[in-house]
C-alpha cells in the first residue's frame, strides 16, 4: 500500500524537459535593409549563385502552395510540436543544438592517446572557435539571405493563399529564399566540419528544420531550397577560413616551448600540469590561431607580465586564494561552480551564448539581427580566448596549489597556466558587446562578468591578478566589437 | 525472556548512513527511549562507472567519517518514532578537491507494528510498516567528486516482515522505496535525484546483554545517469549490494549502556564507491516515560 502511494507521488511532476520550451518567434522589425549590413567574410552577393524564383502566377509555384495547404491543414500533433520548436528560431535553435555538441564532445581524451578527428575535444578554446565559426557563418548567410529576399520580393505563402493554416506569425519578410533553410544548411555544414561524427545527427536536424517550415505553412519548397543553397555557400567560404586560421597547430606540443622561450623562465617558476599521469597542456599555440577583430589592435592588448614568484606582490595573492579556499563560504562556492562551466558542459563560451540568447529571446530580434549578436560576441570572445591563450604560454605562470599545494578547490584546476583567467577574458569580452547592444541589462551583464572572473578566485584556481588582467583584455577586445557594431550598418 | 531486550539492532544506523540500518524489525515498547552515538569511518580508492570498476589518480582514496545521533521512541506499544542525524566529513587523499564537512540529513520515521502472531515454542511471526521524511539539515554540496549526499528530501516506505524463533535468533526481511525529490545544483539549474528500491535480509541473535546480526542491503536506483564529464553527481543512478555485521555488548557495571561495533562491504555496485566501513557506538537506554505497571 505504501509504495503505491510513493510510487504516486514519484509520478508527480518530478520529470524535467530535456527540451527547454521556447516562445514563437514574432520579430518586432522585419530589418528590410539588413542585406547591406556589413558581412564577416566580405560575401559578395553576386558570387553566390541561387534558383530562379518562379513567379507566383506559375504552375510551378501554385502547386508548391496547394502542397502546403494540404500540409498546414493536416497537421500533426507531432508536426505542430516540431513546427513549435523550430518557430523559436533558427539561430537560436541551431546556437543551442552547437552548445550541446560542444557539451557532448567536451571530454579530455585519455593521455597519450592519438588524436581522433571524428572525437575532437571541445575545450573552451575550442569552444569558442565552434561557436564563432557558426555564428559568423549564420550571420553572413542571413544578410545574404535578406539582401535576396527584397530582390526577388516574393510574399509569404499565406499572404498569397488563404487557405494556408499558419503556425508561425504573419510577417511582410519576403519568403525567398527562406531564413530557415539558410541557417539550417549553413549551420548542419559547419557542425560537421568541427564534429564529423556527427553527420547524419546534424543532416536530421537540418531536415525537420526546413520540413518544419512547411508544416507549418511559412515557406515553400522552392523557399527552401534557395536557401539551403545560399546557407551551403556561404558556410562554404566560412569551413575554408577555418581550414587557414593556423587552428589545425594549435595543439602542437613540441614547437610551443621553442616558440615561447619557455627556458628562460627559471624551472621553480614554470608552470607544470597538476594531473596524474602528467598531462599535456591544452592547445599551447590557440594564441596564435587568426583573430576575427583587428589583430594588431589585439595583440597591443597583451598584457604586462605577472609579478615574479619571489615577489611580495605575488606572495600577497598567493596568501588571498589560500585565505579564501581555507574559509570558502558556501555562497562562494556556489559561485564558483555556477561559472565553472568545466568538462563536459558547453563551456564559459557557451555560458555566455544562453545568456544572449535570453537577451535576444526576450527583445524578439529578427533572425538576422539575432544572428548578428551572436557573430559579435562570438568573435570578440574568441579573439579574447586567442590574447589569454597568448599571455599564459607566454608567462607560464603556476596554478595557486602548484605553488602551495594547500590550497584545495571548489573546481577541477584547468590544465594549462594561470595568467590570465580565461573566464574574466571571455566573461568581459561578451559583457562589454552584450552592454553596448542590450544597454538596459549593462550593468546586470558586466556583474555576471565580474561574477565569472571572481569564480576562479573564490574556486582556487586563480590569482586576482590574472582575473583582473585577463578583464582588461576581454574589455579591449570586446570594444573593438563594439566599434564593429557601429559601423556594421544594423543601427 | 530472550526476545525482550533488543537495542544492539540500532547499531545498524550508524554501520549505514542510508535508510535500510534505520528500521529493525523490534519495537521499543510504550515509553522506552533508545539513544547511540557512534562513529564511522569508510574509505575507498575504486568506485563504480556504471558497473565497471575504476581508480582515479587524481582523487586517490575517498575517505568520509561520520558521527551520528539516533533517538528511537516507543510512544505507543505499536508506534515507534526514529530520528537520526548524522555529521558527515569526506575528503580525498590525491588531487586539490577541498574536504566537505556539514552536517548530512535529518530522517524521521513512524514504524507501526500492524500484524503479529505467536507460534507458542516455535515463535513470533510480527509485520511492520513505516514512512521516512529525510531532509537536509544544512545547504551541503551536493554535486561534487567529493560530497557528502544528495541534498534531496525524501520520502520512504518500508514494509518489513520478523520472524523470532527460539533461542532469541530472528530473521528480518525488509522492502522499501525511496522517492526523492529533484534538487537545484549550484550550476543553476534542477535536476532530477533518482528514486530507488531498498531491500535488507538481516539474520541474528537478540539477547539481554548481547546482540548480533549479520545482513545483506540491496539498493537499486530506478533511472539516472552515469558518473561522467559534466553528468550532475546527484543524478546517477546509484545501486548496490552491501553486507556487513552488527555486534553489541551492555557494559554490566552501567545500567542501560551499551557499546556496539560493526563492518559493512560494499560487494559490487553502480555509480558508487567499493566501500569498507567501520563504525563503533555507544547506546544508552533512557527509561524516561517508563509505564507504571510496566
Amino acid at each position: 500500500m505504501l509504495i503505491v502511494t510513493f510510487s504516486f507521488l514519484q509520478s508527480c511532476d518530478e520529470d524535467i524537459p530535456s527540451i527547454k520550451s521556447l516562445p514563437i518567434l514574432a520579430p518586432t522589425k522585419v530589418d528590410e535593409t539588413a542585406g547591406n549590413w556589413k558581412t564577416v567574410l566580405n560575401i559578395n552577393a553576386s558570387s553566390i549563385s541561387l534558383p530562379t524564383a518562379e513567379a507566383i502566377s506559375s504552375a510551378a509555384y501554385q502547386a508548391e502552395l496547394a502542397e502546403l495547404v494540404s500540409l498546414s491543414t493536416n497537421r500533426t500533433a507531432s508536426q505542430t510540436n516540431t513546427a513549435n520548436y523550430w518557430a523559436a528560431g533558427a539561430v537560436v535553435r541551431w546556437n543551442e543544438i552547437a552548445r550541446a555538441l560542444v557539451a557532448k564532445y567536451n571530454i579530455a581524451p585519455i593521455v597519450g592517446a592519438p588524436a581522433n578527428p571524428n572525437k575532437p575535444f571541445s575545450n573552451p578554446p575550442f569552444a569558442a572557435r565552434a561557436y564563432a565559426l557558426l555564428s559568423v557563418a549564420q550571420y553572413d548567410a542571413l544578410v545574404t539571405t535578406w539582401k535576396f529576399k527584397y530582390q526577388t520580393n516574393r510574399p509569404t505563402p499565406a499572404s498569397t493563399n488563404g487557405s494556408i493554416k499558419l503556425l508561425t506569425p504573419e510577417t511582410t519578410l519576403p519568403s525567398f529564399p527562406s531564413e530557415h533553410a539558410v541557417v539550417a544548411e549553413a549551420s548542419r555544414k559547419v557542425l560537421e566540419f568541427l564534429f564529423p561524427a556527427e553527420k547524419e545527427y546534424l543532416q536530421k536536424l537540418a531536415d525537420e528544420n526546413k520540413n518544419s517550415r512547411k508544416w507549418a505553412g511559412a515557406n515553400t519548397q522552392s523557399d527552401l531550397d534557395a536557401g539551403t543553397s545560399l546557407g551551403s555557400q556561404v558556410a562554404t567560404l566560412a569551413i575554408n577560413r577555418a581550414k587557414t586560421d593556423r587552428m589545425s597547430q594549435a595543439g602542437s606540443q613540441t614547437t610551443f616551448i621553442d616558440y615561447f622561450n619557455i627556458a628562460r623562465i627559471a624551472e621553480s617558476e614554470r608552470w607544470t600540469s597538476l594531473e596524474l599521469p602528467y598531462r599535456p597542456p591544452m592547445l599551447p599555440l590557440y594564441g596564435k590561431v587568426k583573430p576575427w577583430y583587428d589583430s594588431l589592435s589585439a595583440f597591443a592588448a597583451l598584457p604586462p607580465a605577472p609579478p615574479s614568484l619571489s615577489s611580495a606582490e605575488f606572495k600577497n595573492a598567493l596568501q588571498e586564494v589560500r585565505t579564501i579556499a581555507d574559509n570558502r563560504t558556501r555562497e562562494q562556492w556556489r559561485i564558483a561552480d555556477f561559472w565553472a562551466d568545466g568538462a563536459g558542459t558547453f563551456t564559459p563560451p557557451g555560458h555566455w551564448n544562453l545568456i544572449a540568447q535570453d537577451l535576444i529571446i526576450d527583445a524578439k530580434w529578427s533572425e538576422v539581427r539575432s544572428a548578428r549578436v551572436f557573430s559579435l560576441m562570438n568573435r570578440a570572445v574568441m579573439d579574447a580566448g586567442i590574447l589569454c591563450w597568448y599571455a599564459k604560454y607566454q608567462y607560464y605562470l603556476p596554478r595557486p596549489s602548484q605553488v602551495d599545494p594547500a590550497i584545495k578547490t571548489a573546481t577541477g584546476i584547468p590544465n594549462f597556466p594561470a595568467y590570465t583567467s580565461g573566464h574574466a577574458s571571455f566573461s568581459a569580452a561578451a559583457a562589454t558587446l552584450l552592454a553596448y547592444l542590450f544597454p538596459s541589462k549593462a550593468s546586470q551583464l558586466l556583474n555576471q562578468a565580474d561574477e565569472a572572473a571572481l569564480s576562479r578566485l573564490y574556486g582556487g584556481i586563480h590569482y586576482r591578478f590574472d582575473n583582473d588582467r585577463g578583464k582588461e583584455c576581454g574589455a579591449k577586445i570586446g570594444q573593438l566589437a563594439v566599434a564593429w557594431a557601429q559601423a556594421d550598418g544594423a543601427n | 525472556m530472550q526476545f525482550k531486550i533488543t537495542i544492539g539492532f540500532v547499531l545498524m544506523v550508524v554501520l549505514s548512513a542510508q535508510g535500510q540500518g534505520m528500521i529493525d524489525g523490534f519495537m521499543r515498547g510504550r515509553g522506552n527511549l533508545t539513544t547511540a552515538l557512534s562513529y564511522s569511518t569508510e574509505s575507498y580508492d575504486t568506485y563504480y562507472v556504471k558497473d565497471s570498476a575504476v581508480n582515479n589518480p587524481n582523487l586517490g582514496t575517498i575517505s568520509t567519517t561520520s558521527v551520528n545521533l539516533f533517538a528511537a521512541f516507543g510512544a505507543t506499544k505499536y508506534l515507534d518514532v526514529v530520528i537520526g542525524l548524522p555529521f558527515v566529513s569526506a575528503n580525498a587523499s590525491q588531487g586539490y578537491w577541498s574536504t566537505q564537512s556539514a552536517l548530512q540529513d535529518f530522517s524521521i520515521y513512524l514504524k507501526g507494528r500492524v500484524y503479529e502472531k505467536g507460534f507458542g515454542a516455535l515463535g513470533k511471526l510480527s509485520a511492520m510498516a513505516a514512512a521516512g521524511y529525510i531532509m537536509p539539515a544544512s545547504n551541503y554540496v551536493p554535486d561534487a567528486p567529493v560530497a557528502i549526499g544528495h541534498r534531496s528530501k525524501n520520502l520512504e516506505g518500508r514494509l518489513l516482515i520478523q520472524y523470532r524463533l527460539p533461542f532469541g535468533l530472528f530473521l528480518m526481511t525488509q522492502g522499501g522505496y525511496i522517492q526523492r525529490g529533484n534538487i537545484t545544483i549550484d550550476r543553476g539549474y534542477e535536476v532530477s535525484v533518482p528514486d530507488a528500491w531498498d531491500y535488507v535480509v538481516r539474520v541474528g541473535g537478540s539477547y539481554k546483554i548481547f546482540y548480533a546480526d549479520a545482513w545483506l542491503n540491496i539498493q537499486r536506483a530506478r533511472s539516472g545517469t552515469n558518473i561522467g564529464a559534466g553528468i550532475a553527481f546527484p543524478t546517477n543512478a546509484v545501486s548496490y549490494q552491501r553486507a556487513g555485521f552488527t555486534l553489541y555488548s551492555s557494559v554490566p557495571p552501567i545500567k542501560n549502556l551499551g557499546v556496539s561495533a560493526g563492518m559493512s562491504f560494499t560487494l559490487s555496485g553502480e555509480n558508487i564507491g567499493k566501500a569498507t566501513r567501520i563504525s563503533i557506538g555507544i547506546v544508552y537506554n533512557v527509561p524516561v516515560i517508563k509505564d507504571k505497571n510496566n
